[in-house]
């Protein structure tokens, strides 16, 4: 498992991949008045605490908040897909696409169990490296 | 100690050109076609204006930056000419630039124009800069509709609408604004639809279809503005004055924590309590005779109309169905047709908006023509809902 992400390219840089070769979703949280944050911060967008941010990874699994199933989209990308805003277990928001679910209103109830999932996007690099992305799967799936 | 807008600039003379696929000129025909109207409306010369605003968006496809565009295509008389860019709210911004102006003392008459010539780029939305790039690979999703249509999950979630309830009363929102547009000879869909049209129209980001967004167009607007005390002494009658400019910015808040549920538009609500305030408006719901709205979505006017305070919230849904915003509605919500049947040439809606207002108030909009209105308010968003620029300006009759 750990070699399987070797060489990959993250394709936000909130998408991390640790010394084991494990990949993350990099957050942040408040010292002072324990705001949680996607990505990797100095400052608290909340209270503005400039001191006690601490880097931290964000659950991977969730609940689904809001979505849209989309379906036009700018040339090249392939639809329909499920645009989805995920509430993490143990905080933080995160939007991204979600996978395995039939793309219909009626296969998506809000609150739904969500976890994510990390894969290569079938997209390379001007060198030829795959891009590692994360995407989200129901829970059961 | 400020003592706010509120009666201190008039507007002498509005333009609007045209708005259309507009293959036969280019940006600056169009700046002309509307300032010609404008000037004519004010009954002044070119040599008169003092000071001037362009607002575009995309200077790539556009006129370019600086002012340049607007003093060499107007033949200005060497005057300051300013350049301005803020999102989708830009038009909001030149006006707003040009009352300042002329509130401030510095002059006497200003102009402001806005324009943009989308059609060019050939491309069925706003030329986005995440296109073909990495962020399109990881965020497909942030094509505008596919920003804007999370609004409506957003909401169904927090008020338990049902998603038929739902779609049902933002399809009204577009009927409605296609009923108006259609008799609005400068507008570029004239064209009536019904319910079950938009209803079944193919989807785009579930649950905005084809009629759920507006188009894409070129046009330009104009308003040329100067004090009330000049106005009068010009022998005006019917004079409109602005009786609030407000123009939030959102600052990380929505997009940064979780304490915003992605429902609304933080901002407008700030905006708009703040410009009743300017304005003296302690209840708008009473007081607002017509509203012109930055429904770039169905889904986005119909959350405006909580934002602005004159549906209670959760109350949209009720208030859109009940009519209280069609033509012959208590507060007229797109008079004109609004950004669904004019398309969204950025650097001119927001102008365009209160060329409707105008003329209302003065009681030239024919056959639209609302019996008596005395306030007019317009609502410019430039952005997505968890980060944009909300203006909201009113404006009203001179007593």
């Amino acid at each position: 498992m750990s070699n399987s992400y070797e060489g990959m390219v993250p394709s936000v840089p909130y998408l991390k991949i640790d010394s084991t070769g494990e990949p993350y979703i990099a957050g942040s949280q408040c010292g002072k008045c324990g705001q949680i944050f996607f990505g990797e911060r100095t400052i608290c967008a909340r209270c503005a605490d400039r001191t006690s941010m601490q880097a931290m990874r964000l659950g991977e699994t969730g609940k689904l908040y809001a979505y849209t199933v989309i379906h036009r989209s700018f040339p090249g990308v392939k639809t329909p897909f499920v645009a989805a805003t995920v509430e993490l277990d143990g905080g933080g928001v995160l939007k991204g696409t979600l996978l395995e679910v039939e793309p219909d209103p009626a296969k998506l109830a809000f609150d739904m169990p969500v976890r994510t999932v990390f894969r290569d996007s079938g997209q390379k690099d001007q060198d030829g490296r795959p891009y590692l992305n994360y995407y989200f799967v129901p829970a059961g799936a | 100690m400020a003592t706010g807008i509120k009666d201190k600039v008039a507007i002498l003379g509005m333009g609007c050109s045209k708005f259309g696929e507009r293959w036969d000129c280019g940006a600056e025909e169009l700046m002309v076609e509307a300032y010609t109207e404008a000037l004519a409306d004010a009954g002044i010369e070119t040599k008169q204006i003092q000071a001037a605003w362009l607002s575009t968006c995309f200077d790539e496809v556009n006129v370019g930056k600086s002012g340049l565009a607007l003093s060499t295509t107007l033949r200005l008389p060497n005057i300051p000419v300013t350049r301005v860019e803020n999102f989708c709210a830009s038009g909001s911004e030149g006006f707003r630039g040009a009352v300042y102006a002329v509130a401030a003392g510095a002059c006497d008459i200003a102009v402001a124009v806005g324009v943009e010539k989308l059609k060019d780029t050939g491309y069925g939305g706003l030329p986005a800069s995440s296109r073909g790039t990495i962020g399109a690979l990881v965020n497909p999703n942030m094509s505008a509709p596919g920003n804007f249509a999370q609004l409506a999950s957003a909401y169904r979630a927090k008020h338990g609408v049902n998603k038929d309830d739902l779609k049902r009363a933002i399809a009204h929102v577009s009927v409605k604004s296609h009923a108006n547009g259609a008799k609005n000879p400068k507008a570029h869909l004239q064209k009536e639809v019904t319910l079950e049209q938009v209803m079944n129209a193919p989807i785009v980001a579930e649950p905005l279809g084809l009629f759920d967004c507006c188009g894409v167009s070129d046009g330009a607007a104009c308003a040329i503005v100067t004090t009330p005390e000049i106005a009068r002494a010009m022998g005006k009658q019917n004079i409109v004055t602005v009786k609030a400019l407000q123009l939030a910015l959102s600052n990380g808040l929505e997009s940064s924590h979780n304490s915003w549920d992605g429902s609304y538009f933080h901002t407008a609500r700030i905006a708009a309590k703040r410009a009743y305030d300017e304005a003296g408006i302690r209840n708008p719901r009473d007081e607002l005779s017509m509203i012109e709205v930055h429904d770039c979505f169905s889904i986005t006017e119909f959350v405006t109309m909580e934002d602005l305070h004159i549906s209670p919230e959760g109350g949209a849904l009720k208030d859109v169905l009940d009519g209280f915003y069609d033509a012959d509605g208590k507060i007229a919500c797109q008079i004109d047709g609004g950004l669904k049947c004019f398309g969204h040439p950025i650097g001119a809606s927001g102008i365009r908006m209160l060329y409707e207002m105008y003329l209302q108030l003065q009681g030239r909009a024919g056959p639209r023509q609302r019996n008596n209105p005395r306030l007019g308010l317009t609502h410019n968003l430039g952005g997505g809902p968890n980060a944009n620029v909300c203006s909201v300006a009113i404006i009203g009759e001179y007593n």
